[in-house]
């Protein structure tokens, strides 16, 4: 198991080989943002170093953010291109995680920060409970003066590792209890990141190139929330959505996927494409199609109990209408119970025709199946 | 407040130079005016000033260029853009609050994001076919000196 690591959230670049949990290589420039340009080489001159070529690779991690919106850029694009090329999956590494992880095991507060611009960072606080990395506080974007404040006020001391430091530094008091991690440390490194991944492999949470995007945060992300709140949003499925996704097919279907097939759809098919309604921050609804040469098989389509009749199934058909016209599908198939009229209705609103019976289809009650295409 | 009339698109390129000259880290340029009134003729001058080696282009498809000179120099068109959201989502503020100087042609399409200090430039056609009004708005006073060095170096100015 090959991991090549990469995290270019802050003013560092670093890149790392680790191989079976031996790390072989690892590279920091803390030289400014020049990462468009010093990536590639890094990643080429590392491999070289290590015998290693880019075919090799099992698996990418790449920091996700949240950090530099041009560093994540940059990091997600080259990740993303090697890992399609070579067909491999992606560990989207929490950058700040990351930093965290440089501390293993430290017995205190660990504080990491990125600059966010105009006195701003991204941070979040953690401890370490035995081996586990505990987050104290989620992810966000904070003004320096507050949160070295917020730090001085813990009953604990405090480290602070990340860019953001020099951010802080102006407002860190020399009795205080907070402390700079050593040099070595200081700064996002890749073998933090190629450990985390290594982890992640384990747990089965890696995904793929077509689902991985960097996370993105900025100041005004709480008010953007809240007027989106009460506003519905269907947009491709994540691996973050599976376990409220696996809730609803649960209080959906009498006999349920398994919440590894979900997982599978996401990293493994690429000819399925999965959209989740979103309304605030809860999950919905959901539906999914396979792409078979030039049709789409729609898979399964639900809606949360408590939200049915808000035509929220009919916003994710013509979600999977949309999606797959943009793929010059034209042609879309899907199977549904002759008992349930409310889904047959929809359908036929959206264009679709029967087409055919399929006979004792559903086995769990050998009920039979109204095939429909809308062509 | 500063209008100069240049005759040529020369003239244009040269006023551009002039202020690429002056520019300093975190300075921010806003750029409005007819289409293909020179915007990013004037641009290219400003790159010269920079001492910038690269030729310059309009990034209305890329959205930002960035150019390496005396200065880091960040291009914006934002003539593609709907709206200040779009620009959150490219995470302007490390341009506009970064290292280097910003230039941001259709600026009023972004007004709601732009600092309150700056150097607001409007360029519309003259009279005569290779004629240009170009009006120089500096707020705060970094911007307003910028404007008075301006008008040493202006042919015309009213």
């Amino acid at each position: 198991m090959l991991i090549l690591a990469i995290d270019t959230s802050s003013a560092t670049a670093t890149t790392a080989l680790m191989e079976n949990g031996r790390l072989l290589a690892e590279f920091i420039q803390n030289t400014g943002k020049t990462h468009s340009q010093r990536l590639m080489l890094m990643i080429d001159e590392m491999l070289k170093s290590c015998g290693k070529k880019p075919q090799d690779i099992d698996l990418y991690a790449c920091a996700a953010g949240p950090g530099s919106f041009t560093g994540l850029r940059i990091g997600a694009s080259a990740v993303k291109a090697m890992a399609q090329v070579f067909d491999k999956p992606i560990a989207a590494i929490p950058a700040l995680d990351a930093l965290a992880y440089n501390l293993y095991r430290f017995d205190g507060y660990i504080c990491p920060m990125l600059d966010a611009q105009r006195g701003a960072v991204y941070s979040a606080l953690y401890r370490w409970e035995k081996d586990k990395l505990e987050k104290l506080e989620d992810y966000r974007v904070i003004d320096a003066k507050t949160l070295v404040d917020k730090l001085n006020e813990l009953d604990q001391p405090v480290v602070i590792l990340g860019d953001g430091i020099e951010i802080a530094a102006k407002h860190l008091d020399a009795a205080g209890r907070i402390s700079l991690a050593p040099a070595g440390h200081l700064q996002p490194r890749a073998a933090s990141s190629a450990a985390i991944a290594r982890q992640m492999q384990e747990q089965g949470l890696v995904e793929s190139c077509y689902s991985f995007r960097p996370v993105y945060i900025r100041k005004s992300q709480a008010e953007v929330e809240y007027e989106k709140k009460q506003e519905l949003v269907v947009r491709p499925m994540r691996l973050e959505d599976v376990d409220a996704v696996w809730e609803i097919e649960k209080l959906s279907f009498r006999t349920p996927w398994s919440r590894e097939s979900f997982v599978q759809e996401l990293q493994t098919n690429l000819t399925a494409r999965y959209l989740v309604a979103e309304l605030g921050d809860e999950i919905v609804g959901y539906g999914g199609m396979w792409f078979v040469l030039d049709e789409a098989h729609i898979t399964n389509i639900a809606v949360h109990p408590d939200y049915r009749g808000q035509k929220i199934g009919d916003r994710i058909v013509k979600a999977m209408i949309t999606a797959a016209e943009k793929e010059a599908i034209k042609n879309m198939t899907l199977e549904v119970r002759l008992s349930n009229a409310a889904a047959i209705n929809l359908y036929k609103k959206l264009g679709f025709e029967e087409a055919g019976i399929r006979k004792g289809y559903y086995f769990d009650t050998g009920e039979d199946a109204l095939i429909m295409w809308r062509r | 407040m500063l209008k100069i009339i240049s005759k040529s698109a020369e003239q244009t390129y040269k006023l551009g130079q002039e202020l690429g000259r002056q520019l300093q880290q975190g300075d921010i340029i806003c750029l409005t005016g007819d289409l293909g009134a020179g915007k990013t003729a004037f641009t290219k001058g400003i790159g010269v000033g920079l001492e910038i080696k690269e030729f310059i282009t309009s990034p209305t498809y890329t959205i930002i260029n960035e150019y390496n000179g005396r200065l880091p120099l960040y291009h914006f068109d934002v003539y593609r853009l709907e709206g200040v959201e779009e620009m959150y989502e490219l995470g302007y503020e490390e341009y506009f609050f970064g290292d280097g100087a910003v230039v941001v042609e259709w600026a009023d399409i972004v007004k709601e994001i732009i600092p309150q200090e700056r150097l607001w430039i409007t360029i519309l056609r003259g009279k005569e076919e290779d004629s240009r009004e170009i009006i120089f708005d500096g707020s705060g006073e970094r911007y307003q000196n910028i404007v008075k060095e301006l008008e040493q170096h202006a042919d015309i100015s009213h």
